[in-house]
């Protein structure tokens, strides 16, 4: 039984003929345009995710002042000592104000 | 077909695939080679299945993004049924996943009806179906298709002794149920 179908499904082949050959070749040839473009938009929004990163990581490093570092360092420190200014209050002095 | 086309079409597999990655009118060239064989493999794999096309079509681009990493040109073939037996794969899990699913109620193949088909065909694929595809590929490649053993042991990508062992389980498997 087993002999008889293997060699049965053996000589039997698909249809292949010349419509559904043009058609998976279209297929392909636009599979390809697609796949090119989703990998150049992958590519795009990955650099421009990884710029905006890099951009935030140095406004953040600019921005910092010895003040910001301290309130980062201690995080007890009142919000008042992040006020900084020329004649603002800081520190200590602001607590015991 | 054109001149260019056709002096394409002269040229061996080694001198396409060197100009394949870069040059669209050389890859097809190689489609029209090669799209045929893979998809008689694809269906002898599958069985009469309305997925052949699709398979034959993301082997044919994967092929293309891969080209390049195609160490021995003159190995198109074989390379192409490696690429083609990979996507067969993931289609039969897939189709297993989405049957444990629907619990069997979806049948594994989305076939459609053929009176060439003999019943025992019909059987065959059948007793197919209800393997999984680690043990029905190996095992269709060797006695359908009737390739030699490292050629269905590269094209499955395992060992030599696995694709022995894996044969020769699905042999017994079908065996069993079509006994019953």
């Amino acid at each position: 039984m087993i002999e008889s179908a293997i060699a049965k499904a053996r000589s039997t082949e698909p249809t292949w003929d010349p419509s559904r050959h043009n058609r998976v070749r279209e297929g392909v040839e636009r599979g390809a345009i697609l796949r090119e473009r989703g990998r150049r938009q992958r590519a795009l929004f990955g650099s421009a995710f990884l710029g905006a990163a890099l951009f935030a990581l140095a406004m953040r490093a600019f921005a910092a002042t010895p003040e910001s570092v301290a309130s980062i360092a201690s995080p007890t420190a009142p919000p008042q000592a992040l006020a900084m200014g020329d004649g603002g209050l800081r520190g200590d002095v602001a607590v015991h104000d | 077909m054109n001149v260019s086309n056709l002096a394409l079409s002269l040229l061996p597999d080694a001198a396409l695939v060197e100009r394949a990655s870069d040059d669209a009118e050389a890859f097809r060239a190689l489609y029209e080679r090669h799209a045929r064989y893979v998809a008689g493999v694809v269906f002898r794999v599958l069985g009469n299945d309305g997925d052949v096309d699709d398979v034959v079509q993301e082997t044919f681009l994967d092929a293309r993004e891969i080209l390049r990493t195609l160490e021995d040109p003159r190995a198109l073939r074989g390379w192409l049924v490696t690429i083609a037996v990979r996507r067969v794969h993931r289609l039969l899990r897939k189709r297993r996943r989405r049957a444990a699913l629907f619990f069997g109620f979806v049948a594994f193949a989305p076939k459609h009806s053929d009176p060439r088909d003999g019943q025992k065909v019909s059987d065959l694929y059948e007793a197919l179906d209800s393997l999984p595809a680690e043990l029905r590929v190996p095992w269709t490649l060797a006695r359908i298709e009737q390739l030699t053993l490292p050629e269905v042991a590269a094209a499955c990508e395992v060992s030599l002794a696995t694709v022995k062992r894996h044969i020769a389980a699905a042999e017994t498997r079908i065996q069993r149920r079509l006994s019953t």
